[in-house]
């Protein structure tokens, strides 16, 4: 009783500042030049700093031939190769002279490119930007260099049985859709990349194309400024992206379980994925409405089922010590339907079976209407102030842009995805855990050192 | 208005002002640990009351930091561990009037974090909340800091969790984190440095929740604290942030142990940590030098180390050479300091300060193949900046580059307060942003390669290598064996003749100074 008055009080006070409140401390603008580039800009209060991405709508999703897993991530690498006005080393030591921070980072649906750089050097990074994204050119010795990086990066990941799960599971839960595949890729694949050169660079041609892209800049940026040198800058690019026929996968009937021996001592740990749908769908708004409350929903499941001050989190990592670990993947969305993952780390000697079947026990009741209405709220609260929370620099302001962008085509699904949260309600929970969270839709990897427990 | 009543509301549920801190059990002697006996260290005079750092801004997440100068190094003997599970037990467990679940239950709306870090000679407790909920927030974190339950079965459930941290995960799925635990192990054996943050499998074993209860009181004290407090927080908070973590005060509380000088190697050592199921070669090394932040040298130092190799940055020359040039593995730096990544960022963590440091090159995974190869570039590119520095056009390049890149260290209110608060720590005046642009800005080529002179030791250099065959690692190694390379690709002709050089280049490391330890020992005791 104690529990559900404190709550109540810190209600009391989040509700309505939360009605006031804005994602962004301005209103962001956009813009879409005539050949298709789209342009984001905030203004962020950040004296002297700027964020600028480029978000490609490219990702492992795109990766239909076979044995072509993991040319998405190797162009996050190709990408720093330089071109014939700035190679490599001169494109390199112009960034180093306005001290900017570049990097990449690619995902099943996008590949984004992030430098962060003093807003003096604005025109500079324009200029450096758009000439990479237009005029890319490497070597094959260049490009075979590269594909070592590349395969340094998965010897680096692989001491680790996350890359292990992940591939498990991904493999079990997709038989058709790119989704099967990691964002590094299989390693065959990448022990073959150094012989496909002539494939990476129709794979730049097919996806590196202006209406594919989105400029994102956040920070001390002055928008109709950076439209002028974008304009100057981009204006000449052409292409059209590439359109590949993505893999529809089944709906699940069934689910799948692997199990992974690991070589080495390794605590017990599970990779679940239940099969949700894509993050939106849709052409009219009612129909993306529809979608984003549904994600909103499972948004709100994370929290209820999986968070630190859950039921289930309280028995299992606190109270019986069965488990050492266990959360969810809660901010992880996507454009097909992918899914809802949960990852949890077991005390040694402990079986795998009940944990699973107290996870499953917890779907089920919420598919039953078993929903406190005080927890749902607590869970809509929380995400909210989390997002505002993780809002600090540009960067972050510019990351969170191209998430939603990258995923749902627009910046409006952000807002949108806010607004269907806050109106999420006990059934909108039931009906997500009724239609997704089922037995049937489970795909469970497990992992230990020895025989299955 | 309906926001500040809410806030009464919380606060008075609360409790108000904290009570008296608990009085915990005295520590057990050294002895009863039963472990191996550090030599008796000299203690500091304990500081008055806490230092504190108030840094308003704009900014709607407000950040608390209560950064303890007191970390692992001061580990009692045989109870490895015990600042860990202390500051892990405080910082996750109940607090005040709430258990556990109900300070989640209250944390959890208002997205508020609390965490904590352990490292060798800090550690600190870190809040975040967003401005709606700061003074509400605030009386939780402070209750964490001065009425942590510090319960049998908390301390139980974070026991669980750090050992399977060192003894699963840092072992068995982290082989870069590894080698460079194992570096540190190497550099300090002997000296309160010389295990993880984590502790050992022995020493966590060991420790008793009435353990923890005592070192905190003996050693999270005010004393010894830094308070900070950054962000658009209300009026008066931070006022009563520093009467209260003053109050934490006790006759248990004593000063820091004065650290022993870490023993140098007269001559370059290996330490291969044989891990059989190692699919790739993980190589850390370095030597430990003694500049810190506030040293007049720390700046050249800072320098040096990113013509190196700035932490994921290709300015540096090792990775231009060991992955720009020949895709050997995914990246290749070097560091003037102990370095932490925070999360993501490229950046280092705030309140990771030691008062000893190391110089250090760290290459990340390599294909078992190349991993002689690459130990070669490095020693051997390290062997030649300490003998003949940098050239004035090297200088201007990184000095170029540096100038602007450290800006983004300081990106946010948080780490602006974080890296003044190390400023404190390491008693350096001034704004480390401003401080640091100075003394860049005047270095001359020749004052920055007389620093090189003073401390790149390269004859003092200690590399840990994570390899599955060590004894046949062990053997290419002492007798010196050319290590050929091929590569997927066409390079330059100028890498190919430098190769030839690297294939062949003498580390002069003899067998007796190759030294193999089974991984299973790594951190046990």
């Amino acid at each position: 009783m104690r529990h559900a008055m404190n709550l109540a009080v810190v209600l009391a006070l989040s509700v309505p500042a939360l009605a006031g409140a804005q994602t962004f401390p301005n209103a962001p603008r956009t813009d879409r030049l005539p050949n298709g580039l789209s342009v984001i800009s905030v203004r962020t209060d950040s004296p002297g700093i700027i964020a600028y991405f480029t978000l490609v709508r490219v990702g492992a999703r795109d990766e239909i031939e076979q044995g072509h897993s993991g040319y998405a991530h190797l162009f996050e690498h190709m990408m720093f190769r330089g071109t014939e006005t700035y190679p490599q080393d001169r494109y390199e030591a112009t960034i180093q002279s306005f001290g900017a921070d570049n990097n990449a980072f690619t995902t099943q649906d996008m590949t984004v490119y992030t430098v962060t750089a003093p807003s003096s050097a604005l025109d500079r990074v324009v200029e450096l930007e758009a000439d990479r994204f237009q005029h890319l050119s490497y070597t094959e010795a260049a490009y075979r260099t590269e594909t070592g990086a590349v395969r340094g990066e998965y010897d680096m990941n692989a001491s680790s049985p996350f890359l292990r799960m992940w591939q498990g599971l991904s493999e079990i839960a997709f038989s058709r859709h790119t989704y099967g595949h990691t964002t590094l890729g299989y390693l065959r694949d990448i022990e073959r990349m150094p012989e496909e050169v002539e494939y990476s660079r129709s794979f730049f041609t097919r996806f590196y194309t202006p209406d594919n892209c989105t400029v994102i800049v956040a920070g001390d940026v002055d928008h109709d400024a950076l439209m002028q040198v974008v304009r100057q800058r981009y204006g000449a690019w052409r292409g059209r992206r590439a359109q590949p026929t993505i893999p529809v996968e089944p709906e699940p009937t069934a689910g799948a379980r692997q199990h992974v021996d690991w070589p080495s001592e390794a605590a017990p740990r599970i990779f679940l994925g239940w099969r949700q749908p894509a993050f939106v769908t849709g052409r009219r708004e009612r129909d993306r409405r529809a979608a984003l409350r549904t994600s909103a929903a499972l948004r709100v499941v994370h929290g209820l089922a999986f968070s630190e001050p859950s039921p289930l989190y309280q028995r299992l990592v606190v109270d019986e010590q069965r488990a050492i670990e266990l959360g969810s993947w809660d901010e992880d969305i996507t454009r097909d339907p992918h899914l809802f993952v949960v990852q949890a780390t077991l005390r040694e000697g402990e079986a795998f079976d009940p944990i699973l079947a107290d996870m499953q026990a917890t779907m089920d009741a919420f598919a039953r209407g078993e929903v406190d209405a005080a927890r749902l709220e607590a869970v809509k609260s929380h995400v909210r102030y989390a997002m505002l929370s993780d809002l600090e620099t540009p960067s972050d302001v510019a990351n969170l842009i191209a998430q939603f962008v990258g995923i749902g085509g627009s910046l409006d699904v952000l807002e949108g995805f806010l607004e269907e949260l806050r109106a999420v309600t006990a059934e909108d929970v039931a009906r997500v855990a009724r239609d997704y969270l089922t037995e049937s839709r489970r795909f469970v990897v497990t992992l230990s050192h020895g025989s299955a427990q | 208005m309906k926001n500040a009543i809410a806030i009464l509301l919380l606060a008075a549920a609360c409790g108000g002002p904290a009570p008296e801190p608990r009085e915990y059990p005295p520590m057990p002697d050294d002895d009863s640990a039963g472990g191996e006996r550090l030599q008796v260290l000299a203690r500091e005079a304990l500081r008055d009351g806490p230092r504190m750092l108030v840094q308003r801004s704009a900014s709607p997440v407000v950040t608390f930091r209560v950064a303890f100068d007191s970390g692992s190094a001061e580990d009692e003997a045989g109870r490895e561990g015990v600042t860990m599970l202390t500051a892990r037990t405080m910082a996750e467990g109940g607090a005040g009037d709430l258990t556990f679940a109900e300070l989640s239950e209250r944390l959890y709306p208002m997205a508020g974090r609390i965490a904590t870090r352990v490292s060798r000679d800090q550690t600190v407790f870190v809040g975040q909340v967003h401005r709606d909920h700061a003074a509400a927030f605030y009386e939780l974190f402070r209750d964490v800091l001065l009425r942590p339950r510090m319960e049998d079965d908390d301390f139980a459930r974070i026991r669980q969790q750090v050992t399977t941290e060192l003894a699963v995960n840092l072992r068995n799925a982290d082989d870069e984190e590894l080698g460079k635990e194992s570096l540190q192990a190497f550099l300090y054996a002997g000296h309160p440095f010389g295990h993880p943050a984590l502790g050992t499998e022995a020493g966590l074993a060991r420790v008793q929740a009435d353990d923890a209860r005592a070192h905190r009181a003996r050693f999270f004290c005010a004393g010894r604290a830094t308070v900070g407090i950054t962000g658009d927080f209300p009026e008066g908070l931070a006022a009563q942030a520093e009467r209260d973590i003053g109050r934490l005060s006790s006759d248990a509380c004593v000063g820091r142990a004065i650290l022993p000088a870490p023993t140098a190697p007269e001559a370059p050592r290996v330490l291969l940590v044989h891990k059989p199921s190692a699919q790739s070669t993980a190589v850390s090394m370095g030597f430990p030098i003694d500049v810190t932040r506030a040293h007049p040298d720390y700046a050249a130092l800072t320098l040096v180390a990113s013509y190196l190799g700035q932490h994921r940055q290709f300015v540096g020359r090792l990775m231009q050479q060991i992955r720009g040039e020949r895709g050997l593995n995914y990246g290749d730096y070097a560091y003037a300091e102990h370095f932490t990544q925070e999360g993501w960022s490229r950046f280092p963590v705030p309140n990771d300060g030691r008062r000893q440091q190391y110089f250090s090159i760290w290459l990340r995974p390599l294909r078992p193949e190349t991993a002689h190869f690459a130990i070669r570039l490095a020693v051997r590119e390290l062997r030649r900046v300490a003998s003949e520095g940098l050239t004035q056009a090297e200088l201007d390049h990184v000095r170029g580059f540096i100038q602007q890149y450290f800006a983004l260290y300081l990106q946010t209110a948080g780490r602006r307060l974080g890296f003044a608060m190390d400023d404190a720590f390491y008693g350096a005046d001034g704004d480390y942003l401003e401080r640091m642009r100075a003394a860049w800005a005047s270095l001359t080529l020749e004052q920055v390669n007389a620093a090189i002179r003073r401390h790149l030791r390269p004859e003092r250099l200690s590399i840990a290598v994570v390899v599955a065959d060590s004894e046949a690692f062990a053997t290419a190694l002492a007798s010196d064996t050319p290590s050929p390379i091929t590569y997927e690709a066409e390079v330059p002709a100028a890498v190919l003749e430098e190769d030839r050089a690297i294939v062949e280049y003498p580390l002069g490391i003899p067998r007796d100074r190759i030294q193999i330890v089974p991984l299973a020992d790594m951190f046990a005791r």
